[in-house]
Order: structure tokens, then sequence, then C-alpha cells
């Protein structure tokens, strides 16, 4: 399939700033592959695109002006961050009938990755509302245990997720939807659940005495 | 007792207030203390994901606007209710964003419920939870998404009872009354 021309869009959901960003980190890594396929690509924050009216026109340019998009995203009590729900309101107001594919990769700082299903099914009826073509959702668990530095440099433990996304890359590359065995890769534990929860709960407890908090941090301020 | 209503109709669904007014009838009804937050006339900023409410200020967001105070309302309830247009199958943004903000009210700390991982509850008691979604048409896609985002919500944010429930633009005013008579009986809350 010729990929001349093909341009890859990829919206990243998080607030936090590049390089320290789960969600940038795996967007990223399936845009250098396509770009490595001759596509050409653009990434853009939604967090910072949403904060002004230029930024919204460029959104919805640059959405007409992709034949992929790619929305990597942090899961967010159950669902997507506000600002990526309003982009999608946006978006959705704005579309034309151009063919655009849309693909959507959720992490959850959750060990299971079943988490992130309701907002995947979000993603999916947005791209029926918006008139865009579903081509698949990815869903990560234990996000906590991955950092904002590229896939290469994290180790042995993120390999299913590197195999889960070159299955992606080859698959959309081809014109076609994610395949089931790159959604199962992803959504297969990096490290046992009891280990991941220990871990994250010795973590928390670790960065309050940083800040000096570690006694408060059942606090209830809000006790009526 | 106390209803907190968060009103995520926004500015392009402003068509909907009605409904929001008969939705608002219906709880006054029960004679309890209730409260209608219109969230699209309230500044509140987005989540910045610094997990600051969890370990700096502990229980609440280290960013200082309305968000606070609509949390320290929640706290305060008896009920909560959201009411949204619903949204490809979730919330409406104006809704979405303090509850993005919200998530202080729950501990940092992993725990079990029902063989899955959530994190523990800070408070005691926290209200119960409705929703109520607003759909131009029945959406069957939409009102599943729904009612399991409710359920999921109710999970993580230990609401100890939720429903949720499904209102059509093209509903006469006795029949969005039913339903909300139907769902608030199902949380067992009466006058």
């Amino acid at each position: 399939m010729s990929s001349e021309g093909k341009r890859v869009l990829l919206l990243v959901g998080s607030p936090k700033a590049a390089g320290k960003s789960v969600s940038q980190t795996l967007g990223s890594y399936v845009v250098e592959r396509m770009e490595q396929r001759g596509w050409s690509s653009q990434i853009t924050s939604i967090r910072t695109t949403m904060q002004s009216e230029e930024g919204r026109d460029d959104l919805v340019r640059s959405v007409e002006d992709a034949d992929l998009i790619i929305l990597s995203f942090p899961l967010y009590v159950d669902s997507l961050p506000a600002p990526v729900i309003e982009a999608m309101e946006l978006i959705a107001e704005c579309r034309t009938d151009k063919k655009i594919r849309f693909v959507a990769i959720s992490n959850s700082g959750f060990p299971e990755a079943q988490h992130n299903n309701v907002a995947l099914a979000i993603c999916r009826r947005f791209a029926k509302a918006a008139g865009l073509e579903w081509a698949g959702g990815l869903a990560l668990g234990m996000g906590g245990a991955l950092s904002g530095k590229p896939l290469e440099d994290q180790g042995r433990m993120v390999r299913s997720v590197v195999k889960s996304l070159n299955l992606a890359v080859e698959a959309l590359a081809n014109d076609e939807s994610i395949p089931d065995e790159a959604i199962g890769l992803m959504a297969k534990p990096l490290i046992p659940a009891w280990m991941y929860t220990t871990i994250g709960n010795i973590g928390w407890r670790r960065q309050a005495k940083r800040y000096g908090t570690r006694k408060k941090l059942h606090d209830r301020p809000y006790q009526r | 007792m106390k209803v907190l209503v968060l009103n995520g109709v926004g500015n392009n669904t402003q068509h909907l207030d009605c409904i929001g007014e008969i939705i608002m009838r219906e709880l006054r009804s029960l004679r309890w203390e209730v409260e209608n937050l219109i969230l699209r006339d309230i500044e509140i900023a987005p989540c910045m994901g610094c997990f600051g409410c969890w370990l700096q200020t502990p229980g609440i967001c280290l960013i200082d606007d309305a968000a606070r105070e609509v949390t320290r309302k929640i706290m305060g309830s008896d009920l909560v209710a959201y009411v949204t247009p619903i949204t490809f199958g979730g919330y409406s943004s104006d809704l979405k964003k303090i509850l993005d903000r919200s998530i202080g009210l729950v501990s940092p700390y992993f725990t079990r419920i029902n063989g899955e991982v959530h994190h523990q509850e800070r408070y005691k008691h926290a209200p119960k939870l409705l929703g109520v979604g607003i759909v131009h048409e029945p959406d069957e896609e939409s009102e599943r998404i729904f009612k399991t985002l409710i359920g999921r919500n109710a999970i993580n944010m230990h609401n100890p009872a939720h429903a949720a429930c499904m209102l059509y633009e093209i509903q006469s005013d006795p029949e969005i009354q039913g339903v909300i008579q139907r769902a608030l009986s199902e949380l067992g809350v009466t006058s």
C-alpha cells in the first residue's frame, strides 16, 4: 500500500509536559514508525491547543489534513480528561466528509487494563458521531510503571507493549484495523498485580515523605 | 438532607436547560435542601495530573479555584446528581472538568473491590450518586456506555448507591418527572 502523501496526527491527551507523559511515549512510538514508512506526521498537545481560539482552529485544520488520527490519553475517572472531551466536541462539530481513520490508546494507573473499556467505548462512539473510521483501541494497565522516556529505554518490562505497537503500526500502515493480537498484548500485565500495587503504595509513602505529608495522606479536609 | 446538582449542560446545549428545570422541580419536591451548580458558569481549570491533591495537600487540589468549594460541597451532600447531555456516551466536558478535579476525594492507596484494584476511600460517608443523561432520542449504544460509566464511577468514588437514567428531548414533562421519580426510588431517596 502506498504511503505517499499520507499524514498521521497524534493527539496527546495528557496535560503533562512532553517527555513526562506516558500518553506521548506510546503515541510517539507509533508515529515514529509510521514516519519510517514514509508518512508525514504532526504531534499536538490537546491541553495546549485548546487554550486559545487560534489553537482550536489549528486543531480542526490538522484533523482535516490527516489520514489517520491517533488519540493517546491517560484514563481520568473512568473516562477521558475534560480537555480531550472538549476537543472531541469541537471536532465532531466541524468535521467534513473526508475519510479519516481514528485510533485510541488509553493508559490507566490501575493494574487491570479493563478499567479503560468505558473510555475506549466513548472514543468509538465519538468516531461514529464525527464520521471518522474507527480502526481500533488499545488499553494499557499499570501505566504508573512506565515513564515519559522513549519505550526503547524502558527495558524488558515493556516488551509486550512494544510488540503490540509494532503490530498496530504494521496494520495501520496497511490501512487495516488494529489486530486482536495487539489488543491482547497491550492489555497483558507488565508485572504481577500484587507487585504493582505493593510498589505503588510504597511509592506514595516515599513521595509523601518528600513533601512532609506522610502522616497526612489520610486527612479528611472536607469531613462534615 | 442535601442534594447537590452538578449541571453539565454547556453553552452549545442550552436548549436543554428546560429539562434541567424539570429535574430541579422533582428534586425540590423531596423537601431536601437542593443546590444547583451550572458548571458552564463556573470557572474551573482542568486537572494538571500532578497528584498534588494526594501528596502535597492531601484531599485538596493544588489549583486554588472554585473546584475546591465544589468538591467540598460534594462531600457535604447526601445525594449528588450529575446532569449532562450524553456526549459520545459519556459526560459533557463541563461536567468532566469538575470530576477530574475531584480525585482528591479518594485516597492514593490501592485496595481491592470485587477482585479489582481501585483507590481506597478517604471519607467514611460519600453521597449517593444519580446520573441523569440527556439524549436527543433513544440511542442504545450511548445509553449503555453512560450507565456503565455511572456504575464505574460509583465504585471508584465509593458512592454507597447509584442509579443512572436517560431523558430524551422529545419526552413530555410528566414523562421526565416519572423517569426521575423512578431513579430516586431506586436510590431509596424519599421526602
